[in-house]
């Protein structure tokens, strides 16, 4: 009787010592998993797709893809958000390049004008890394 | 026995711990994206962005990239009076160096292979279209570019590792169709992390990006949209098209792919993409193809082992065989 007590109590203290092993690793696991969902949807992956103006080396702004508007960029041209698609219009430079570039709508894509030194480009979720 | 069937088990578990772990490590590895743009290069946009630790290290990589990138625009630019291309252009001998003497011998090579239609000796008929896009009002006269492409033959072009002269004093030389692929090889063999490279079209993609699957490219649609995402790794992407540089007059679009015969703008495609290891072959091909027909161009990338995509006037595309291997 007291020898199967100490047995039972000995195999209580194997299990415990595995329950232990185990509650270690899940919380590690799930540290580790809740680390790599963070780090591979994180950044801009829940911001949605946003319109970034850049002069040059500055950043003039960040809009929404999703809201309307319309931005003059230092009277040089105005970049037109509506319905999801960006396109440029009122420029004043030779060529006219940029203001005959289809509308974009994708993250990734960008509209340039170079005389001016203005970039248009969609980033976000899912983002192209490049765009030829 | 229950021991080693618990000892298994244990590894098995610890293996898979160890799996997650590093695919954090991996996909984190406090590696984060940076990008940066040049406008001061190739006359064109350039944007480099890699993984790297941190803002500073970025900042250093971005340096050395965009150093090299000057390093062979100061070289190969007609249009800087202190550039080799410049001296050879109004010297008509010059000594050059390595880059040079490697662009000259690739160059050489496309132009008996594409009949001329590949021709760095054209820079006479491609400075009045030149002029024509930066400043004209009117195009470029018939007869100006017929004289001027009696003065485009590559034979004219003598070179050795260490010098190059031109036997015909109205001859010169442009290296559009070709810089910005060398310039793309160079960085990507001065670097060796996870990078993609834009050079205005000409896309160099080295290794892979956060998280371990390879770079995605989109070929630009130039009436909207795009006409293929490409997954990239260690391999080069360029597209010439009609939509990249232009001038319109009375409604029409003059762009700047001339083709070596007719002496205009090539009208046979929209765009044509290239994929190759080399970014100097691709961008090579990829102005060679626009001014070929289909079969022929086939025929060329096939020789090269290059994939290539034609977006046809009305729209259609047509593949080589391989090219749907790297379509998303």
């Amino acid at each position: 009787m007291t020898g199967r007590l100490s047995e039972l109590t000995g195999l209580q203290i194997m299990k415990n010592k595995y329950l232990n092993d185990i509650v270690l690793i899940a919380v590690l696991l799930a540290v580790s998993l809740v680390l790599w969902f963070a780090t591979v949807t994180g950044g801009n992956g829940k911001t949605g797709e946003k319109v970034r103006i850049t002069v040059g080396d500055e950043i003039i702004g960040e809009y929404s893809l999703g809201t309307d508007a319309s931005v003059d960029v230092r009277g040089m041209l105005t970049v037109v958000i509506e319905n999801g698609q960006v396109c440029v219009t009122g420029e004043t430079c030779r060529n006219h390049i940029c203001a005959k570039h289809r509308p974009i709508s994708k993250a990734g894509q960008t509209i340039v004008c170079l005389p001016n030194g203005v970039i248009v480009r969609i980033t976000g979720n899912g983002e192209l890394d490049a765009v030829i | 026995m229950r021991k080693s069937r618990r000892g298994s088990i244990k590894k098995i578990i610890i293996a898979a711990l160890l799996a997650v772990t590093s695919l954090t490590a991996f996909s984190s590895c406090g590696q984060k994206r940076f990008s940066e743009t040049y406008t001061d290069v190739f006359d064109t946009v350039t944007t480099f962005t890699a993984c790297c630790q941190n803002k500073n290290k970025f900042a250093e990589l971005s340096q050395t990239v965009h150093d090299e990138l000057k390093r062979i625009d100061a070289i190969f630019s007609i249009y800087n009076e202190k550039s080799s291309a410049f001296a050879i252009n109004t010297e008509k001998n010059a000594i050059i160096c390595d880059d040079m003497y490697q662009v000259l011998l690739v160059s050489r090579e496309f132009y008996d292979k594409t009949g001329g239609k590949l021709n760095i000796a054209m820079g006479s008929v491609l400075s009045l279209w030149h002029e024509f896009r930066e400043n004209g009002r009117s195009l470029p006269e018939k007869e100006a570019l017929m004289s001027a492409s009696a003065h485009a033959d590559m034979d004219n072009l003598h070179f050795t590792d260490v010098n190059a002269a031109i036997s015909d004093p109205d001859m010169t030389l442009d290296f559009g169709a070709v810089a910005k692929g060398y310039a793309a090889d160079a960085v990507s063999r001065l670097l060796d992390c996870d990078f993609i490279l834009n050079i205005g079209g000409n896309v160099y993609a080295g290794g892979h990006k956060e998280g371990g699957s390879k770079w995605s490219v989109g070929v630009e649609n130039p009436d909207g949209g795009l006409l293929t995402v490409l997954a990239a790794s260690d391999v080069s992407v360029v597209t010439s098209g009609d939509y990249q540089r232009y001038r319109e007059l009375n409604g029409v679009r003059y762009h700047h792919i001339i083709d070596s015969e007719t002496l205009y703008p090539s009208v046979l495609y929209r765009s044509v993409t290239i994929i190759h290891t080399s970014s100097l072959i691709a961008d090579a091909l990829s102005t060679a193809l626009f001014c070929m027909d289909i079969e022929s161009g086939r025929a060329l990338a096939l020789e090269y082992g290059a994939e290539a995509l034609w977006m046809k006037n009305d729209g259609t595309l047509v593949r080589t065989d391989g090219f749907a291997n790297y379509e998303k």
